[in-house]
């Protein structure tokens, strides 16, 4: 009897009527224009994104965001995070589904994109932004993830995912990743999906990921150890950034990470930024890497602006 | 500036909302979900927050704020809110809790750089807010080594309770 009222009750919320409105969209965005040595010279980057919030019942329920990066002098435009996300109770639990960053490492919370000191993902993962479906939410101080995707136009499944124990100023993560990706990628190849280096084989990856973020008071440490194999064979790196507040929106950073994989790259560089509030901000640095033509030596100046906005 | 939530993206925004739930669920322990509702202000309706805040607004807070509604499943248990404010070693990113008898759940400090955080952060500043409203005036004393960053602090809640009192009638 009780268990027949269970079904009842069951039915009857699921014929009860839905009530499903949204406000306003969200429009934010930003404009990255560098002067810097080497091939690139001149550049101007830019990227758009919307937000809305579908509510159902009274309460935020779905979320669709989309993404349109411009690529380099807005000659690449390509779909950056373009997602469906039905956020349960509270956001306890959260399913997305679209193309997202993957859960792995310093990338589920720091996107270094914009930067002028960039983590290490292109060639320690070969990949960023991928298509599937992603399972998230909190459990008291502890997040999860875990990710199902499509390898970005490999079309072989990849599995990552992120356990987290966050505190007020302090979070540490630990992540897996396995799937069938290209050894080894550069920033603008992981953003597109179905493109790759040439001459870049597809490897068996496995990456077992350790990553800690430090916010203490004017100093933020970022950093990540990885350790794993590709095709069977031992491959190792670490990452670590370190960010300095002065006062009136001056900061400096620094940061150096290895890759130790089918060859050994490795980058370092230093910025000093000044943040002028409203989103804009100067950043000169440089950063010294090994890319696949060779060692570069780059100067770099940025001037950086974002916007968001309510329709 | 308004603390933008982004329900856990994590692209370059110096002033993304990282962790809206979590932060929810502290301040209302009994909470079970909530509604983001968006303001778009009238030039009135900014010039009466300047005017209960007693500060002026930033060209940004002029334009909108966004309110989140806690529900305990049955109807609106109280508010969320969050504001970031000028730093000597940049924002200081406040969220408060107002409950349904409109008085302070609770202040919760997201980010904050400056050098007397520790003063800032403590449950003998941020413990002093609970259950005041906005009249009659708050009474808080900062802690005696770090002033000026608790300056910032009491008048960013002081201007989250203005939105919250303006908002939350008809325009």
């Amino acid at each position: 009897m009780r268990r027949r009222g269970w079904i009842v009750g069951l039915i009857a919320s699921l014929m009860a009527p839905v009530t499903v409105s949204a406000e306003g969209l969200t429009v934010s965005g930003g404009l990255d224009a560098r002067a810097q040595t080497g091939d690139e010279g001149l550049f101007a980057a830019g990227f758009v994104n919307l937000r809305q919030v579908i509510e159902q019942d009274g309460v935020d329920r779905w979320i669709l965001v989309g993404q349109i990066d411009g690529g380099e002098n807005f000659e690449s435009p390509h779909m950056y995070q373009t997602y469906a996300q039905l956020k349960g109770p509270l956001g306890r639990w959260n399913v997305r589904a679209g193309r997202f960053i993957v859960p792995f490492g310093l990338l589920a919370s720091y996107d270094s994109e914009r930067m002028v000191l960039n983590t290490m993902e292109p060639v320690s993962l070969a990949l960023k932004l991928d298509t599937g479906v992603q399972m998230s939410g909190f459990v008291g101080d502890h997040d999860y993830a875990i990710a199902l995707t499509e390898g970005n136009g490999v079309d072989n499944p990849v599995l990552t995912g992120r356990w987290s124990w966050q505190r007020d100023d302090f979070n540490v993560g630990l992540s897996l990743l396995s799937g069938r990706l290209p050894e080894t990628a550069s920033r603008e190849t992981i953003e597109r999906r179905g493109v790759r280096l040439p001459g870049v084989p597809l490897v068996d990856k496995r990456r077992l990921g350790l990553d800690a973020t430090w916010n203490d008071g004017p100093n933020t440490w970022r950093s990540e150890a990885l350790l794993g194999t590709d095709d069977g064979g031992f491959v190792k790196g670490g990452y670590v950034e370190y960010e300095r507040a002065l006062r009136a929106g001056w900061s400096v950073g620094i940061n150096c990470g290895v890759w130790n994989g089918a060859t050994v790259r490795w980058r370092a560089g230093a910025v000093v930024s000044r943040d002028f509030g409203r989103g804009a901000a100067l950043r000169v640095g440089y950063v010294h890497e090994d890319q696949i033509g060779g060692r570069a030596h780059t100067f770099v100046l940025q001037y950086y602006r974002e916007f968001s906005r309510a329709l | 500036m308004g603390l933008v939530a982004w329900a856990g993206s994590a692209w370059a925004d110096v002033c993304v909302w990282r962790d809206p739930e979590r932060t929810m669920a502290q301040l209302f322990p009994e909470a079970r979900d909530y509604r983001t509702a968006i303001h778009k202000l009238t030039p009135a309706q900014a010039t009466r927050v300047a005017t209960l805040a007693g500060q002026p607004l930033t060209p940004d807070e002029t334009q909108e704020f966004n309110i989140y509604e806690i529900t305990d499943g049955k109807g609106v248990i109280g508010k969320v809110l969050a504001l970031a404010g000028p730093g000597e070693y940049g924002t200081i990113e406040t969220v408060i809790g107002i409950g349904a008898d409109d008085r302070i759940r609770g202040v919760y400090i997201q980010r904050i750089r400056e050098r007397q955080r520790a003063a800032v952060q403590s449950d003998a500043f941020l413990g002093q807010f609970k259950g005041q409203s906005l009249t009659p005036e708050l009474k808080v004393t900062p802690p005696t080594d770090a002033g000026k960053p608790a300056q910032v602090v009491i008048a960013l809640v002081r201007k989250m309770l203005a939105f919250d009192r303006v908002l939350s009638t008809a325009p």
